[in-house]
């Protein structure tokens, strides 16, 4: 913890000044105004670059000169502009350092004033933000095109705007003891568990982080266990999911200088829902969503599969199949199980080196990867051709489920491997460990294979199928419903 | 808490069953399924003290408190033992199955490790684990029926000289060895202890008779020269043409297999850290001792005989009827532990 | 507890890896899809017919079956595989006792189709493929029972051990009779179709008969037989009952089919003294108190068949 920390204002100017450049040690980007204000010294305290200079001319320094008391005093000053001058629509008071500097650096402008052992702080920020647009993670079809930002209070007004219910409650509060990021717990209060939101609040709280810059410096502390292979917090760049979520009793943590909402809990079977499913006829999304369910266990089974039939059972391929694949391997270098996990493993170098390589060269890796690398490999045998098939069919199932990429991406490697070694048996082992991995996930009480196992019919609608909204609308669905 | 919801138990006292059910080496024919329903029958007579027994509100963790060591270490044998016996089935399965090993002990050792994790996570986790797994064997029966219906043949559902209804309910009896799981369990069952034991008993005759079905009908003759009849049975029913499909059932039989080797482990390691919460490794210590358990009925040519049925008639009926006999002077077998 | 777990777990893997059979790759396989089995009692003699796109045929010998097989591995310089098996012809009938283990030892397929060489042999340079395809369309129209591996080790399995195997000889295809080891004999074309009926597993699609002035085609639409049996004056009755549906000249379809039926009762049951239609497990299912006082053995060859068919 910081000295200052606790430490209250100075009541003398030149003397709080001189501490403020002394903890901020002379930063550049502090400025003091001094002036005279009703004949008392004052300063206004701002930050470079985090304020709209124009809102605080017109709306600060223009009225606040002009105050002109009969007797003034620190006390009387603070109360008449308090009470007489609405120079802000964000006003609140700093009674130490930490707050000061938490409003300054947040965009606000800070007045002092000598002999006033706390400060009045106005909201005027004005730095530079992106604008909300189309989220590039979450595509789709028929849903909102708006997407969160980085500035927390913009993503709560996206929030606000979808739900006017006074339900929704959003609490904003500092983590991180350097950067003290904003925090925002949004939770609808009528349906969500006091408890759960309880439970959060104190796990957010009770970290001991110098700083948050991301989602997950804080999923950590919203994971019951460690060693979960499946996430149990997800997230989100979208204010429609978001608020779907809401509405089903679950609490968003929205993180300022974050464009993404972290949800608590998280469920297995929200991997394979998109807002999309609630836009389209229940019969297509019905359909769309088992081939889903094909697609993950296409994306983690194919390749392992292949592998433990080629070697370990080939009476269980097709005739033709089996006579493709002889043929094929009849010149390559590698063992199958090589050659498997290579084209996988160069797989991930070239999406790596595509996710980060600036946009523009990035474009080229997949033509040197897909044309020149791909066709020269297979052409001059070093990897036959069903096994790139194979490993392309597996890897662009697991396009179609971008939240289970991380678990998905070592799974493949690991069943590859059992099944090479030791057949269906290795992949039957290797796939019970992993299923109990999985049912192993909860997320404050909340069982992420819900509501699987736990097996919940009624939630069958949402699961294997979905139904309409006629069906849906009736008996408001909470997660709670889950709870173990 | 470690409570299960009381689809979850049916759901892995079930899938225990069916690993069982897939390592019958017996000689089946009609009088199997007519001695199937009556074992089922007599497991469900069986059944009932132990239900009375906590309907007036028995929990094994009040009894265990009272520092009563005997029953449940007798327990934790019997888990151990029944343990063995499955590593045992497994060794003897797996020579008529297309394991990538020559060593059987290599299987054991592997399946026992992955049991050792799975057992780690806890009796919650084994119970949601069992639900998709009892949905992955539902799948398989699917598959097995879709292979072997065109191989149905039921002029082959006759009597035959070498089987008796009485000798075949009595084999079924002896594999029926979860009926002491079931005692354990109940103690962390929510509610409705009766129609969960019920619709196990009932859902567990279902799963033998179609096998039982299947196997008579599709081995035919070939059925009495089987040593293991499922796996004879999965070896000749193609869903696809000119090719066998045994293999992929590999894939449901480890895993069944893990699921019951988990339930052993963790009742037996649940009921150590009861006795004694001090005990560190308790899951290392049920595995290991199964696994010497397998060695040493390997070495004495262990089969399923008399025993077993005494075994599960003590821990199933007897030792739950006179707890029902003694429950109204030890009232505090009732409550939970307030500490 | 997890560094233990991960410990374990790592040892068991590299036990494992160096414990496990060495794996054989795709390449190192040759992929048999025919194979001939012939020689003495005492020499296994084994010709492998490998897909053509994996090699060409090798031949082996050894004292048993395995000895011939490694023979032709070693001679071939991969390993034999055998799990895509179609067809496999044998010539001595007592190669039958052998085929369940083979099945098991070799991931035989139940449906590879079986072959006998009735003093005969395949001639050199004989396509498989074809062999195989024609067996094939024989039982897919009907005119010979479905015989595959499973069906005959089903058979050899029975209390008498007969099996009917296709049968190839100077003639060409026909169907013939195992029992324990021997070949008992080929049956008449008229007792193999008369089989097709008995067994009610493939009929024919269509039959010709006599129409007015020429032969005319009779459409089977479906079929299906139930053989019941009653015992009368200490004889068992066999009663086969034909329930046909199809479309052409029906009297003259049920005559042919009745005569056919007839002629295969006689030849397999009477004079063959063996039971490939069912017969006793129908006799079992019907006749219990019966089967447990009689020696059944015998009386089931003396039973009286009466075949009922009826179309529609």
């Amino acid at each position: 913890m910081n000295e200052f920390a606790e430490e209250t204002i100075h009541p003398d100017l030149q003397q709080n000044i001189r501490r403020l450049r002394e903890i901020s040690d002379n930063t550049s980007d502090l400025m003091v105004n001094e002036f005279l204000l009703s004949g008392i010294p004052a300063a206004l305290l701002t930050c470079e670059g985090m304020v709209a200079t124009s809102i605080i001319t017109e709306l600060i320094l223009e009225p606040i000169t002009h105050v002109q008391l009969s007797a003034p005093t620190a006390q009387t000053v603070f109360s008449h502009i308090q009470n007489r001058l609405l120079l802000s629509l964000d006003r609140s008071e700093a009674k130490n350092y930490r707050d000061l500097f938490r409003f300054l650096n947040s965009g606000f402008a800070v007045l002092i004033l000598h002999g006033a052992s706390s400060a009045l702080v106005f909201g005027v920020q004005g730095y530079d933000k992106r604008a909300v647009m189309e989220p590039s993670g979450e595509s789709n079809i028929m849903g909102a095109r708006d997407g969160l930002i980085e500035v927390v209070r913009i993503n709560m007004s996206l929030l606000r705007r979808r739900m006017k219910t006074p339900f929704l409650k959003m609490e904003l509060f500092p983590v991180g003891d350097k950067t003290q990021t904003d925090l925002c717990l949004c939770y609808m209060h009528d349906r969500v568990p006091q408890k759960l939101v309880r439970e959060i609040r104190e796990r957010l709280q009770s970290t001991e982080l110098e700083s948050v810059l991301s989602t997950g410096y804080l999923q950590p502390f919203l994971e019951n266990r460690r060693g979960n292979l499946f996430d149990t917090v997800s997230t989100t760049q979208r204010p429609d999911v978001l608020c779907a979520k809401l509405l089903e009793g679950r609490v968003g943590i929205l993180i300022d200088g974050v464009p993404y909402a972290m949800i608590v809990p998280k469920l297995f079977s929200e991997s394979f829902q998109t807002m999309d499913d609630y836009c389209f006829r229940p019969y297509y999304t019905t359909c769309i969503r088992w081939i889903k369910y094909l697609a993950f266990l296409i994306t983690l089974l194919l390749p392992a599969l292949y592998v433990a039939v080629a070697l370990h059972h080939p009476e269980l391929l097709n005739r033709t199949l089996l006579l493709l694949l002889a043929q094929s391997e009849e010149n390559a270098p590698l063992s199958l199980t090589a050659e498997a996990i290579g084209v996988l493993l160069i797989y991930e170098i070239i999406r790596e080196a595509g996710l980060r390589l600036p946009k523009a060269v990035g474009g080229s890796v997949s033509i040197v990867a897909g044309l020149i690398i791909g066709d020269a490999a297979v052409s001059s045998g070093l990897i036959s051709t069903p096994i790139l098939t194979v490993t392309a069919i597996a890897v662009i199932s697991g396009f179609v489920l971008p939240d289970l990429n991380q678990p998905l991406t070592l799974l493949r490697l690991g069943m590859i491997l059992a099944g090479g070694l030791w057949g269906l048996f290795g992949i039957s082992l290797v796939g019970a460990a992993v299923l109990f991995n999985l049912c192993a996930g909860e997320s404050f009480g909340m069982p992420s294979t819900a509501p699987i196992a736990p097996f919940r019919r009624k939630s069958m609608r949402d699961v294997l199928t979905r139904v309409s909204f006629r069906k849906m609308q009736s008996g408001h669905f909470t997660v709670e419903e889950y709870h173990e | 808490m470690n409570r299960i919801r009381s689809g979850q138990l049916t759901t892995a006292l079930l899938l225990s069953n069916a690993f069982m059910l897939m390592c019958m080496s017996a000689p089946m024919g009609m009088e199997s399924m007519w001695g199937a329903v009556i074992a089922f029958v007599l497991q469900g007579i069986l059944c009932i003290p132990m239900l009375l027994l906590y309907k007036e509100g028995f929990t094994l963790t009040a009894y265990c408190s009272r520092k009563h060591y005997i029953v449940p270490l007798l327990f934790v044998l019997y888990f151990i033992v029944r343990g063995g016996i499955s590593f045992l089935l497994l060794w003897k399965g797996s020579e008529h199955l297309s394991l990538p090993f020559s060593q059987p002990l290599i299987t054991a050792a592997l399946i026992g490790a992955v049991c050792l994790y799975t057992a780690s996570l806890g009796l919650r986790t084994f119970a949601r684990a069992g639900t998709i797994a009892f949905g992955f064997l539902i799948f398989t029966l699917g598959i097995l029926l879709l292979g072997a219906w065109q191989r149905i043949d039921f002029q082959q559902l006759y009597p035959t000289a070498d089987n008796t209804v009485f000798g075949s309910a009595m084999h079924i009896l002896s594999l029926g060895d979860t009926l002491p799981a079931l005692f354990v369990l109940l103690s962390f069952t929510d509610q409705k202890s009766a129609f969960s034991s019920l619709r196990f008993l009932g859902l567990s005759l279902l799963l033998w008779e179609v096998i039982l079905f299947l196997c008579i009908t599709v081995l035919g003759n070939l059925l009495s020269a089987a040593e293991y009849p499922f796996f004879l049975l999965t070896s000749v029913s193609q869903p696809l043409t000119t090719q066998r499909a045994d293999a992929f059932y590999l894939i449901v039989f480890v895993l069944l297999c893990v699921i019951r080797l988990t339930l052993l482990t963790v009742l037996s390691a649940h009921l150590l850290g009861m006795l004694f919460p001090g005990l560190r490794c308790r899951s290392i210590l049920s595995i290991l001792g199964m696994i010497g358990a397998a060695a040493a009925f390997s070495a004495m040519g262990f089969e399923e005989n008399l025993w077993c049925i005494i075994g599960i008639v003590l821990f199933a009926c007897v030792i739950p009827l006179l707890f029902c006999l003694r429950m109204k002077k030890n009232p505090e077998w009732k409550e939970e532990p307030t500490s | 507890m997890r560094k233990i777990f991960a410990v374990l777990f790592s040892i068991c893997t590299l036990l494992c890896t160096g414990c496990s059979k060495s794996v054989t790759e795709v390449r190192d396989r040759i992929y048999i899809q025919g194979a001939k089995l012939g020689g003495s009692p005492t020499l296994t003699e084994l010709t492998l017919y490998p897909f053509e796109e994996t090699g060409t045929p090798i031949s082996g010998e050894g004292l048993t079956m395995a000895a011939a097989i490694e023979e032709t591995a070693v001679q071939s310089g991969k390993a034999v595989f055998m799990g895509h098996l179609e067809l496999l012809c044998f010539d001595r009938a007592s190669f039958t006792d052998s085929m369940q283990e083979c099945m098991e030892e070799y991931r035989l397929s139940p449906a590879c189709k079986l072959l006998y060489l009735h003093e005969t042999e395949l001639p050199e340079g004989i396509d498989t493929t074809l062999l195989t395809d024609q067996l094939r369309q024989e039982e897919e129209n009907g005119r010979i029972p479905e015989t595959d591996l499973f069906h005959v080790l089903s058979e050899c399995a029975g209390d008498d051990g007969a099996a009917l195997v296709p049968v190839l000889s100077e003639e060409g295809f026909g169907v013939g009779l195992l029992q324990n080891g021997e070949f008992l004999g080929t049956l008449s074309s008229h007792a193999v179709q008369g089989l097709c009926w008995l067994r009610g597993e493939n009929y024919p699609r269509r039959i010709s008969v006599a129409g007015n002035d020429r032969m005319v085609n009779y459409e089977v639409h479906s079929a299906q037989t139930e053989l019941s049996a009653e015992i009368q004056n200490g004889i068992p009755h066999v009663t086969v009952t034909l329930r046909l549906r199809g479309s052409g000249n029906s009297e003259a379809a049920k005559r042919l089919i009745k005569a056919a039926c007839s002629i295969a009762a006689e030849e397999t049951v009477k004079e063959m003294h063996a039971d490939v239609i069912g017969l006793d497990a129908c006799l079992r299912k019907d006749c219990p108190k019966y089967y447990a006082q009689h020696d059944f053995e015998t009386a089931k060859f003396a039973a009286v068949f009466d075949v009922v068919v009826t179309a529609s």
